[in-house]
């Protein structure tokens, strides 16, 4: 193709020099891969979601609830629905989280569970209830007939006809299967999926003459939100009716914390990789200096050079993005994988949104273009007597650099990271429990400017960094690291911005690790020192939230061995955009979780039995509350009051907004009564294991519950946490290796400015094995100030989290990331080995004749 | 030529100082020359002598400190680097000293290079690249890249590049000093001819007396002064004055 216009030339300077390309455009592809990644995440956790919600909950127009959101209420109320005029029809339904016991048996001897969610239906309105659609068979009927997902059916090898064993708070429950559903995604998010007589499930889950929710269907030529509306304020105050998607958006909303956080984490990978072509570009320039002092010569307008780097830019952002979205969709299936794995809530669909592909690749091209605007400028200034010089353009510049950074920008960076750093803590320390998205927004560019300001003030610390290592490889690596470290200082700015780089992603990973092992480290701690109980209960799939009710404490206290035990139910009340965590304990709680008061004496507790309640430290601070306030939460019963009789320090259950009730009230104005959890105090002296084989015996009717001794409890604690990291981890980890190819970047840079250098050096004797470590070193160096001080800011950052975090209700010890810092110091080392492996290896090879005579 | 003054080129007090207080180096002092259209002038003098500095300003890439560039009549002081641009753009052709080929572009690409910056349709300068291309005897070689071509070579085709927008004026800065004897005077008989044919002013910088000798005038620089002059020298007499000028300094 023949050069028509003077643009055509920023794609020749692509393609010529198509190595740099290639490493600069890998930053903009991980960049925008990972963005896009998270984004389809996004959209397919909420789609998945939102599509699951409304079939299992909202394919009718209209629902009824108890108000507040959840919990049972009186079946006669269906009756009182279908009377209304506008009614066309009305479904209920009782939703319960049951389990499917499989006839499989597990190597420990116990048969294999999966978590089931179990809807009671009537058979003449089961269609209405929920939306998933029948394939086979038909919907229950009367007794023990049971409906299930196509897709756990098949994987549990049942057929229609087989028995079905269910596991229910009053044990193991047979049922037949008569029915097959289709799920969207094949999948309820890994869950089981049944439908079961509508007496049944009351019977089993001791819910006689309850019901959870009204499917409403409205006539036609009536408008929704008008008979919603009607029957919302006509009900009563215990119920409430609400457009079906209407429930569906709230759940989904409440994602969107989450989403932010990992759309944060993937942005700093393109932040990085927009140093990498700032840099890369910055060089390409001073490359070619004297071509641009020709052009100039010639003619071409400083606009004209400006707009051709631009260009360039462009052409790099359009073809990194666009591979970056098709690099996204693998990473996308990663991150499904992994966010399945970690959350326990499987997808099996992607759903690829336009949205994401448009913004990916629009904000993959303009970061690339925002960070060539500067070196675009530069382009444009390069004098046209540039073309007459002599003298190499990489001697030149580093005569130019050899001034030093200005004052200004460590200035700057200081100011920047000083109004960065305390404003997080001030957030993280204040307003952690109540993110909303300016708060979280402010917070994010908090967390930039202390990149910037940081990255700003590196330059300065190049020089002395590069000196406190230098005897340090001088002992380690002999001349050649003495003669690296020094290599590093003389370009202060490129080896600044490199080393910035790489601190982003390592400062991120530290901090968050930092946040995650003080968390564990805490938890651990308290169920070490501060835990009355020896053993706990605890549902056997961990996407379960299975109940239990009064029977299984029971029958498990009559175990010998058996001191004491506490077990806590636990209910959502939702009233308008509150949410509020209530739990229901009894008079064995504080024996067994130690209870510090910020308010209200020790006798606070025996005070629920009179229907007061204690409130969670950081609830009280946020509402206001204090002795004798009262809360009000909405409920089957109507709007309840509660006068608040104490305020705890360490509210561990809660996180520092819960709200503790007498289990009897919880029962009375909630309908709720069953227990998730149950921890068991030992008797002082007795036996151990005799007692937990005992326990174990019980726990033979409810396979869908284990026993946990407090250090199998610790283990699977730090399990899950370990699990989730990974998922967090693989996100932050791109932007570690974009940077990681920054430092390619950078030593191939470093090789082609002193050619003449190096031919010098091997004229006078130096070994090719000398001059390929030489630049391996001045990787070494480069790569350990990034991630030294990436370690630091990153332990600075996780401490400001932990302090932040710390302030609800349970306070979080700051425990030092030892192994993921002692990590991140040692990948510099590696980052810097692997990276200055290909210019090493250029720099050996060059010809010394070619090299001394390199202009 | 429309310059109906005959002066191409004219410079009344140039003066140039680079730095500031103690470390101010003095590069051009009270320089007032005349190129007549159509001149080939050699500028020369020892290094330092502030040679490639008066080429740079000749040649509109750099501002005097003080003092007056008219080039076709046009009074070069006050004007914004745009125009500046524009008047190089339009009037005149650059040789240098490394050939400054863009490596990515072919031979004929590099000569038409001038008009793409413009902005204009290579297809119009068909005829033109043509008649270049023969002049500088590289029609074989138009699709070559510069580094497919000898130093001679490439040189011609930075002569061509000098050459396609028919500029008023071409400024060479060491033509000759990055090749052999025999191909420096081929690009030497190259600038003189189509100077002859085309009316062009060629103002040149060197080192080399055999280069300067081609000139119909060559003017002596030393420490930033204009210090002597010969008019249609032989390689003799030039080096005889480049011994008088050492002696002196």
């Amino acid at each position: 193709m023949k050069l028509r216009r003077f643009s055509g030339l920023s794609f020749r300077n692509l393609r010529a020099r198509f190595q740099r390309t290639l490493l600069t455009a890998v930053g903009i592809v991980l960049g925008v891969g990972i963005v896009f990644g998270v984004l389809t995440l996004s959209t397919t956790m909420s789609g998945t979601f939102e599509e699951l919600f409304t079939r299992a909950y909202g394919s009718a127009d209209l629902t009824v609830t108890a108000a507040g959101g959840s919990g049972g209420f009186g079946r006669k109320a269906v009756e009182e629905v279908r009377g209304y005029e506008g009614v066309e029809s009305a479904a209920p339904r009782y939703s319960l989280s049951s389990s499917l016991i499989l006839d499989k048996v597990q190597k420990n001897g116990l048969p294999e569970v999966r978590s089931m969610r179990l809807f009671g239906i009537e058979p003449q309105s089961a269609e209405l209830a929920t939306g998933f659609e029948l394939t086979d068979g038909h919907f229950p009927r009367s007794g023990n007939e049971l409906t299930l997902d196509g897709g756990s059916a098949k994987n549990a090898g049942l057929k229609i006809g087989d028995t079905v064993t269910v596991g229910t708070p009053e044990g193991p429950k047979k049922l037949k299967l008569v029915g097959l559903l289709r799920i969207p995604g094949g999948s309820f998010g890994g869950l089981a999926f049944g439908m079961a007589p509508l007496p049944f499930a009351q019977n089993a889950f001791d819910k006689q003459g309850q019901i959870s929710g009204i499917a409403v269907e409205a006539a036609d030529g009536v408008s929704v939100s008008d008979l919603g509306q009607r029957l919302d304020r006509e009900l009563g105050e215990g119920l409430q009716a609400e457009r079906s998607e209407k429930r569906t958006q709230e759940i989904s909303g409440q994602l969107q914390g989450f989403k932010i956080a990992l759309l944060f984490f993937a942005g700093t990978s393109l932040f990085v990789g927009a140093f990498l072509v700032f840099n890369a570009l910055s060089m390409t320039i001073l490359e070619r200096t004297r071509e641009l002092g020709m052009l100039r010569a010639l003619g071409s307008t400083r606009a004209m050079i400006a707009r051709s780097v631009i260009v360039e830019a462009i052409l790099l952002g359009v073809i990194g993005s666009l591979l970056g979205v098709l690099f996204g969709y693998g990473m996308a299936r990663g991150l499904v994988y992994l966010f399945g794995r970690a959350f326990l809530f499987e997808i099996t669909d992607l759903v690829l949104s336009p949205f994401a592909l448009v913004s990916a690749i629009v904000v993959g091209i303009v970061v690339t273009v925002v960070a060539a605007l500067y070196p675009a400028m530069k382009a444009g200034r390069v004098s046209p007597v540039e073309a007459m010089r002599a003298r190499s353009a990489g001697a030149a510049a580093e005569t130019g650099h050899s001034r030093g950074p200005s004052l200004l920008a460590p200035v700057l960076g200081l100011a920047l990271a000083g109004a960065g750093i305390p404003w997080i803590y001030y957030l993280a320390r204040n307003l952690s429990s109540s993110l909303d998205g300016l708060i979280y927004a402010s917070g994010i560019a908090a967390i930039i400017a202390a990149f910037l300001g940081i990255s700003l003030i590196i330059p300065v610390l190049v020089r002395p960094l590069a000196a406190l290592f230098s005897p340090v490889l001088r002992l380690l690596l002999g001349l050649e690291g003495r003669m690296a470290a020094a290599n590093a200082t003389r370009n202060r700015a490129r080896t600044a911005l490199t080393a910035a780089a790489l601190m982003v992603g390592i400062s991120l990973v530290v901090a968050f690790s930092a946040l995650g092992g003080s968390l564990l480290g805490s938890i651990q701690d308290y169920l070490d020192g501060s835990l009355g109980s020896d053993y706990v209960v605890q549902p056997t799939q961990q996407n379960s939230d299975a109940g239990f009710s009064a029977t299984l404490p029971e029958k498990v206290s009559r175990v010998r061995g058996f001191e004491k035990a506490t077990s806590i139910v636990s209910t959502f009340r939702q009233d308008g955009k509150k949410v509020d965590a209530v739990f229901g304990v009894d008079q064995n709680y504080p024996e067994i979780f130690r209870v510090d008061y910020a308010a209200g004496g020790s006798d606070a507790f025996s005070k629920l039995k009179n229907g007061d309640a204690l409130v969670g430290k950081q609830l009280a601070k946020d509402r206001g509350l204090g002795m004798g306030s009262r809360i009000e939460l909405l409920g089957p019963k109507g709007k309840k009051k509660y006068r608040v009789e104490g305020i705890l320090e360490n509210d561990i259950v809660g996180g520092g907004m819960g709200i503790y009730l007498s289990k009897e009230i919880l029962a009375s104005d909630f309908n709720e009564t069953q227990s998730e959890f149950l921890a068991i105090k030992a008797r002082p002296g007795s036996d151990r294991e005799a007692l937990a084989r005992r326990i174990e015996a019980v726990l033979e009717d409810y396979p869908q519950f284990t026993l946990y001794s407090n250090a199998e409890w610790k283990a699977q604690i730090e399990s899950d946490f370990n699990r989730q990291y990974v998922f967090f981890y693989a996100i932050m980890g791109v932007s570690v290796a974009v940077s990681a190819f920054g430092v390619v970047n950078t030593l191939s840079m470093s090789v082609f400015e002193r050619t003449r250098e190096i031919g010098i050096l091997r004229a006078v004797g130096t070994t090719r094995l000398q001059i390929g470590r030489l630049i391996i070193d001045e990787g070494i160096v480069i790569s350990l100030i990034g991630c030294l001080i990436g370690v630091a800011l990153g332990s600075l950052l996780g401490y400001l989290f932990v302090q932040g975090s710390g302030a609800g209700g349970f306070e979080i010890d700051f425990y030092y990331p030892k192994l993921p810092a002692l990590a991140a110091l040692l990948s510099g080392l590696f980052i810097g080995i692997f990276a200055g492996l290909l210019p090493a290896r250029s720099a050996a090879r060059k010809g010394i004749v070619e090299a001394v005579q390199y202009e | 030529m429309e310059n109906g003054a005959g002066i191409a080129v004219e410079t009344v007090g140039l003066e140039k100082i680079y730095g500031e207080g103690s470390t101010a180096v003095r590069a051009l002092e009270d320089v007032s020359l005349a190129f007549p259209n159509g001149e080939f002038a050699a500028i020369m003098g020892p290094s330092g002598s502030g040679k490639s500095t008066l080429l740079h300003i000749l040649g509109a890439l750099d501002k005097p400190t003080s003092g007056r560039v008219v080039i076709g009549g046009t009074e070069l002081s006050g004007l914004s680097d745009k125009k500046l641009t524009l008047l190089r753009r339009e009037r005149m052709g650059f040789v240098f000293q490394f050939f400054n080929l863009i490596p990515t572009l072919s031979a004929e690409e590099n000569v038409l290079l001038p008009v793409l910056i413009a902005g204009k349709k290579p297809d119009k300068y068909g005829e033109r690249l043509d008649e270049l291309l023969d002049l500088v005897k590289l029609t074989g070689r138009r699709t070559h890249r510069p580094d497919e071509l000898s130093g001679g070579e490439q040189q011609r085709v930075a002569i061509a590049r000098a050459l396609i927008k028919f500029p008023d004026i071409i400024l060479a800065d060491e033509p000759t000093g990055n090749l052999d004897s025999k191909t420096g005077a081929e690009v030497l008989g190259l600038l003189e001819e189509s100077a002859a044919r085309f009316e062009q002013t060629i103002l040149m910088v060197t080192h080399d007396p055999r280069a300067a000798a081609t000139a119909g005038r060559a003017i002596f620089l030393s420490d930033g002064r204009v210090v002597d002059e010969a008019i249609d020298p032989d390689q003799d007499e030039i080096l005889k004055r480049i011994r008088t000028l050492e002696s002196d300094g």
